[in-house]
């Protein structure tokens, strides 16, 4: 019997990368998942794999920071499934700047869908958890969050302010039997940590090669981490192995804090 | 001779401890200036300042205020060489001590979260800093290579390291992201100028939170320290504010100091 079996999930950002792993992870731990992405194709897709795969899946496709999108994706989810018991608030996304070259449009961009999207999610899934007197919130920090990263005060004011969140929501549920923590990716292999090509468009997702280099030998084990390892942090947060636990920040970034 | 002689410091955000940083900074030889978009609040301060501004917290209104203090500054990204292009005021700006907050509009459970509230509350407490980081940052930048280390200091809470005050996850996400901010711009800055917070407990206008009974007691029982019976006086929060400010601190960076009774050691997780 799988950890997480006859639990729902709603897995946001998780047409692919980090969240798709998570997706996979809790569907082979037995839950139903909710698989939403803004990018309505991924999102159909990884959706379509886990129910090929024998799992049950939908996907929701919404904007995050979008109130309506949001309450229409846990909508959609309680009438697939009955209610949720999980909610992995891992959508997010880094555009980088040094601090004087940030317009206010990219800042609120980023502090908007990794920030604003984390709370609407929890606005609308805490009530059916407090109903219930159980549930399992999981946010996403990241490192940066945690001791900052030049050229990303955007990206830390919004893993920074979900530090400060999950805290705070962990003492406000913690009567309602609802946990609430966060683990803090550091170097994950995904396309937004990916190398760019050399001379290659400046705006698409990625890093350079230099910067890319710098961050894996600043972390001791040597080597990035795989979105697998982020899933298993999670899991351990939405299973039963961490009841007596909420309002913990956690790395998982192979040493790269210590 | 006072830790602030012959030097210019900016208070942006006039509630709470500013009257008594201005105080310290104004009496140990500092020329202060405060500003804050709320008149009154400027209007309420007793400290000697040299100036009273009321600019808002936008990036246009907070780069004419920069503008206006020490001149238009900036960088030529061939040479990297910081450079005036036009005379301000004051010839140098030593320290900025950002220290606007925004707690009331925050008071609501996280269910009840509007976009309003959220928009005002990163407004204030979140999108004003940034403006006034990149509104300084050219300037600041021309201090590199120099003996002239400039510093920031900014104000911020126990409840952003620990989500402390009932009904206000918000407050604890802006400040949270206020931590997060401090942090990565010190990495920014570390050059020429160094970033730190400090961490403020529970003032007494903030010891009466509404809530279930039994979490408030659970609340009491966790704010309560070794001075507990000790009121946390704005005085005690401006002194630590204005080390951190004096060239005292000047090896000092991306720390988050807390001004708490001991708050923070009880509920740190």
């Amino acid at each position: 019997m799988g950890l997480l079996e006859g639990k729902v999930a709603i897995i946001t950002g998780s047409g692919r990368g980090i969240g798709k792993a998570i997706a996979e992870l809790f569907a082979q731990e037995g839950a139903a998942i909710t698989v939403n992405d803004i990018d309505a194709d991924v999102c159909a897709a990884t959706a379509e794999e886990l129910t090929n795969n024998g799992f049950k899946a939908i996907a929701c496709q919404a904007d995050v920071t979008n109130d309506e999108q949001v309450k229409k994706m846990v909508d959609d989810t309680v009438e697939a499934f009955g209610t949720v018991d999980i909610l992995v608030n891992n959508a997010g996304i880094t555009k980088d700047a040094m601090i004087h070259k940030m317009d206010d449009k990219l800042f609120d961009f980023i502090l908007n869908v990794n920030l604003l999207g984390t709370m609407l999610c929890c606005k609308y899934v805490v009530p059916i958890m407090k109903e219930k007197q159980s549930g399992k919130i999981v946010n996403t920090s990241s490192t940066t969050g945690l001791v900052g990263n030049v050229g990303q005060s955007n990206y830390a004011a919004a893993k920074g302010g979900i530090v400060g969140f999950t805290k705070g929501l962990a003492r406000e549920l913690g009567l309602s039997k609802i946990s609430v923590n966060a683990y803090g990716p550091g170097f994950i292999e995904t396309r937004l940590t990916a190398v760019k090509a050399e001379g290659g468009d400046r705006s698409a997702l990625g890093m350079p090669k230099g910067i890319h280099d710098v961050a894996i030998a600043a972390i001791p084990f040597g080597h990035a981490g795989q979105p697998e390892d982020v899933a298993k942090a999670a899991l351990f947060f939405a299973s039963p192995l961490s009841d007596f636990i909420t309002g913990e920040v956690i790395s998982v970034s192979g040493g790269q804090l210590v | 001779m006072g830790r602030f002689d012959g030097k210019t410091v900016l208070i942006a955000g006039c509630k709470g401890a500013a009257d008594e940083i201005a105080k310290i900074i104004c009496e140990e030889g500092g020329t202060v200036i405060v500003n804050d978009p709320d008149s009154s609040l400027t209007d309420a301060i007793e400290a000697p300042v040299a100036e009273k501004l009321n600019y808002g917290t936008s990036m246009e209104d907070t780069r004419a205020m920069i503008d206006e203090l020490i001149g238009k500054w900036v960088t030529d990204e061939t040479t990297k060489q910081s450079s005036k292009e036009s005379d301000g005021k004051y010839s140098a700006l030593h320290a900025v001590i950002m220290n606007y907050d925004e707690f009331e509009v925050c008071k609501m459970r996280a269910d009840q979260l509007t976009l309003e509230a959220y928009n005002t509350a990163m407004d204030v407490n979140v999108r004003s800093l940034f403006h006034l980081f990149g509104a300084i940052r050219e300037y600041y930048r021309s201090k590199q290579g120099t003996k002239e280390q400039a510093s920031v200091v900014v104000m911020t809470s126990v409840v952003g390291l620990a989500g402390l005050t009932q009904l206000s996850t918000l407050y604890a996400a802006a400040k949270g992201a206020v931590n997060g901010m401090i942090r990565s711009v010190a990495k920014e800055f570390g050059r020429y100028a160094n970033v730190n917070g400090v961490s403020q407990g529970f003032y007494s206008e903030k010891k009466n939170p509404v809530g279930p009974k039994d979490r408030l007691k659970g609340d009491y029982q966790l704010q309560m320290t070794d001075r507990a019976k000790e009121e946390l006086t704005y005085n005690d929060v401006a002194k630590m504010v204005a080390y951190l400010a004096s060239d005292d601190a000047h090896m000092i960076s991306g720390q988050i100091i807390s001004v708490d009774g001991g708050l923070w050691l009880r509920v740190q997780a």
